[in-house]
């Protein structure tokens, strides 16, 4: 079952960073509706499953893993959650990411390069965890986009940076702790000072993956700043082969806006909607 | 060393390169039957054409054997507007095996995850379910699996025709159906999968090719995008 078709998605996210200016990696935008505290509390809420989830359960008979350490399985981020970030306060002369990335933002983005990590909630797609004991693989629908965590090590001091970092995880209690360093920007700046921390756990009878995400980069932002998602257990999911790659082709960038021209010829401008 | 000694020194290694404090057992099984075949592997000696198992050319029916020389004709003319993987487009099966870059490995009870390096692509083997109804055919089709004596065999249907089997430009059609054989070999440092290629419509009879491949000791990096690789030209000229 494939979550959301691919050319839609894509667009979606094309116009989302049009508009809004919204960046990459760490991307922090502008509005800020529930706070870290107020997202946690209402995924604690409810100990026990919706009449949704437990219908869904019962038809696939695929309950959660009561393990409160076994991620294994889809999930699928639901928007009830922490829909906006916060706005990072930015040190004094430290230009926000879509000024400092200029056209290199559209050009990773129509470049199927990642321009939103640590996000889920934001493709809307569907994650598989792949969970092993040196490893914890996340297989993002969209983009076929690939996480690899390493279990078994620490980080690395000299990590080559990339526009995926390098993430090591380790148990806090029955949370996951996941670190990432060694990113870059996609006009290629190193972000040596950023770390991105972010902690995992099932909460609401294991039918949530809580995702508490932290950035703390102290040559860019005044303080740390988090923000809350959730994954919803769907056993009855198996991601689909999403290729971006596909539409390359589609995209044009004309005048500083990505067009995108569909099957028909008929062209869209992405800031329109 | 005293066993006291030995026991302090074990936990202080364990302590100081940070084994994870628990492990998913649960998940991975590893036994005669189900060997283990997670690990990073890469193609030992990657063939340029794909040839069936007396090194014969695989047997192309007529129509095929014409759109496959047109594909020659035009590779030796550096024309590779046939060929969807110069435009960062999937390679299918079992021409993604075949690239020079590793791919890992990440067996489980209920499913097997390979991640190709090359443009950081995944490929899902379930092994809880039988073949269900697919979204739209794949270029790397659907693949369910099952144990027999310790071989690993993967049954792939719903593939698109968008793809080619080899780098020499091998064709097919969306009536591809690939059956596939994995095991262990050379005390686990091998990996061996051998290849039964169905397709009516391409190829007069089913044949078999195998190919090997070495286990590796580096990681399988997650950051290639091809697009950015091909792509040097900035597409945002303002």
């Amino acid at each position: 079952m494939n979550s959301s078709g691919n050319r839609d998605n894509r667009h979606a996210q094309l116009c989302r960073f049009e508009t809004a200016g919204y960046s990459v990696i760490a991307l922090m935008l502008a509005t800020w509706s529930v706070t870290p505290s107020e997202a946690a509390t209402a995924l604690s809420a409810s100990s026990s499953p919706s009449a949704e989830d437990a219908f869904r359960q019962q038809v696939v008979s695929t309950p959660p893993s009561a393990d409160p350490r076994d991620f294994n399985g889809v999930w699928w981020p639901d928007r009830s959650f922490a829909q906006q970030r916060p706005t990072a306060k930015l040190k004094p002369g430290v230009l926000p990411p879509a000024q400092q990335l200029g056209p290199s933002l559209n050009n990773s983005i129509v470049k199927c390069m990642p321009a939103i990590r640590f996000d889920g909630i934001g493709s809307g797609m569907s994650e598989l965890y792949v969970q092993g004991p040196a490893m914890l693989t996340i297989i993002a629908e969209e983009d076929h986009d690939i996480r690899q965590v390493y279990l078994d090590r620490a980080l690395p001091k000299k990590p080559k940076p990339s526009l995926t970092g390098y993430s090591v995880g380790h148990w806090d209690g029955d949370t996951l702790v996941i670190e990432t360093v060694g990113l870059k920007d996609p006009n290629g700046t190193v972000r040596s000072s950023l770390r991105v921390t972010e902690r995992l756990r099932k909460v609401r009878d294991a039918n949530y993956l809580e995702h508490t995400v932290t950035f703390d980069d102290p040559t860019r932002y005044i303080e740390p700043y988090t923000f809350v998602w959730a994954g919803r257990w769907r056993p009855d999911i198996r991601i689909a082969e999403n290729i971006c790659e596909e539409e390359y082709e589609d995209y044009k960038v004309e005048n500083g806006s990505v067009k995108y021209s569909d099957d028909n010829g008929s062209v869209d401008k992405g800031n329109d909607k | 060393m005293t066993k006291t000694k030995i026991v302090i020194a074990v936990v202080l290694i364990v302590v100081r390169i940070g084994l994870p404090s628990y492990a998913q057992a649960a998940a991975t099984v590893s036994d005669a039957a189900h060997p283990d075949l997670s690990g990073v592997w890469q193609i030992e000696a990657a063939p340029k054409a794909l040839r069936t198992l007396d090194g014969s050319a695989p047997p192309l029916l007529p129509q095929a054997q014409t759109t496959y020389s047109e594909y020659l004709s035009a590779k030796k003319a550096r024309d590779a507007s046939y060929d969807t993987m110069s435009k960062c487009l999937p390679p299918g099966v079992p021409r993604i095996f075949l690239q020079p870059f590793p791919f890992r490995i990440q067996q489980q009870s209920n499913l097997i995850a390979m991640i190709f390096q090359w443009n950081h692509l995944d490929r899902l083997i379930y092994l809880d379910t039988a073949h269900f109804e697919a979204v739209a055919p794949a270029y790397l089709g659907q693949s369910v699996g099952k144990w027999e004596g310790g071989t690993l065999i993967v049954d792939n249907t719903d593939f698109n025709d968008q793809t080619l089997l080899d780098d020499s430009g091998l064709p097919h059609s969306d009536a591809l159906h690939i059956v596939e054989r994995y095991v262990l070999k050379n005390a686990g440092k091998t990996l061996e999968i051998r290849f039964t290629i169905e397709d009516p419509q391409t190829f007069s009879k089913p044949w078999e090719t195998v190919l090997h491949f070495k286990r590796q000791s580096l990681d399988v990096r997650d950051d290639d995008f091809c697009l950015g690789r091909i792509g040097k030209e900035p597409m945002n000229l303002q």
